[in-house]
């Protein structure tokens, strides 16, 4: 069975104006019909693909920022992976979309120190870039008292000027 | 008998890589939210775990908005006294952090203490100066008292 290419290159007219000089032979001239080589596009097509899929972000980590906070802006990341979240918003400690004291997140933070999942022991903090330390120091010493081993601060990535 | 010069077309292959990146393309999440690690300077989970060789590059926060950088031995001892800068002048902040790793290649981390009215931009600009240094051990000290 002919591909699909080929019935396209017997019925196109240059391949029709070829036969008007019959006995050249076939094989010194060059053909007159242009077969795009799809090889290379199909390896491009291939590379995109590959690129979005291991570039694409997670759509759970615009759940890190549902509050719109204005976070601060830095050149140097890492990406920000699945784990515990605490924001601050307007001088409030939210955890798993509720409002709680200080008291209450250490309370919340230790009672899952003994839990096995990997992902209790990582926390994101959200914070407007304009929170105060005063703010953020006390939830970094829950998370020391906590056994949560990696502690990161959420950020709007910039490029490098 | 079968040909074995055979070819395989490649237009089925062009569609279906094509619905993939228009796909993709379509449900790609473009917000570039990143993270910031930091590390603790005091407390169970501590940045000071390396040898006592090692120093630690302090940036210490006042609240009149400057930083003091300083080098500290284990014992806490000044190796390099405080040098003070404006944190606006970030230039300068990052010349002296360049200048102080070249100079001391045994700084092994950096801690950050700012002042309670220090903002966490404030806080993250310094971190990543030092972090785009190379230095990417950071730990911030909490507030004392």
């Amino acid at each position: 069975m002919k591909s699909v290419l080929s019935q396209f290159e017997a019925n196109s007219p240059l391949a029709e104006n070829e036969a008007l000089r019959p006995n050249q032979k076939r094989s010194s001239v060059k053909s007159l019909v242009a077969s795009p080589v799809l090889t290379p596009l199909v390896d491009v097509f291939a590379i995109l693909v590959i690129y979005l899929l291991v570039h694409s972000v997670d759509p759970t980590i615009l759940e890190f920022n549902k509050h719109n906070i204005d976070l601060p802006r830095a050149v140097t990341s890492s990406s920000v992976e699945a784990g515990l979240v605490v924001s601050i918003l307007d001088g409030k400690i939210l955890f798993e979309d509720s409002t709680l004291s200080l008291s209450d997140l250490r309370k919340k933070l230790d009672s899952l120190k003994n839990d096995e999942n990997n992902n209790n022991k990582r926390l994101t903090i959200v914070g407007d870039k304009n929170t105060s330390f005063e703010a953020l120091s006390p939830i970094l010493e829950i998370c020391s008292d906590s056994g949560i081993q990696e502690v990161q601060f959420a950020i709007l990535r910039k490029a490098k000027s | 008998m079968k040909s074995i010069d055979f070819e395989i077309n490649l237009l089925p292959i062009i569609s279906l890589l094509a619905v993939c990146i228009s796909f993709l393309l379509v449900t790609a999440v473009w917000v570039p939210v990143g993270g910031v690690e930091v590390k603790q300077a005091v407390g169970q989970q501590t940045i000071n775990e390396d040898s006592s060789d090692s120093l630690s590059l302090w940036l210490k926060f006042s609240a009149d908005k400057k930083v003091q950088v300083s080098v500290l031995d284990s014992n806490m001892q000044a190796v390099v006294e405080n040098t003070s800068y404006n944190t606006t002048s970030k230039k300068s902040i990052e010349n002296l952090i360049k200048n102080l790793i070249k100079s001391h290649p045994q700084i092994t981390n950096a801690i950050v203490a700012p002042d309670r009215t220090t903002s966490l931009n404030s806080i993250i600009s310094i971190m990543d100066l030092i972090k785009s240094n190379n230095l990417k051990n950071v730990g911030i000290a909490p507030i004392q008292g």
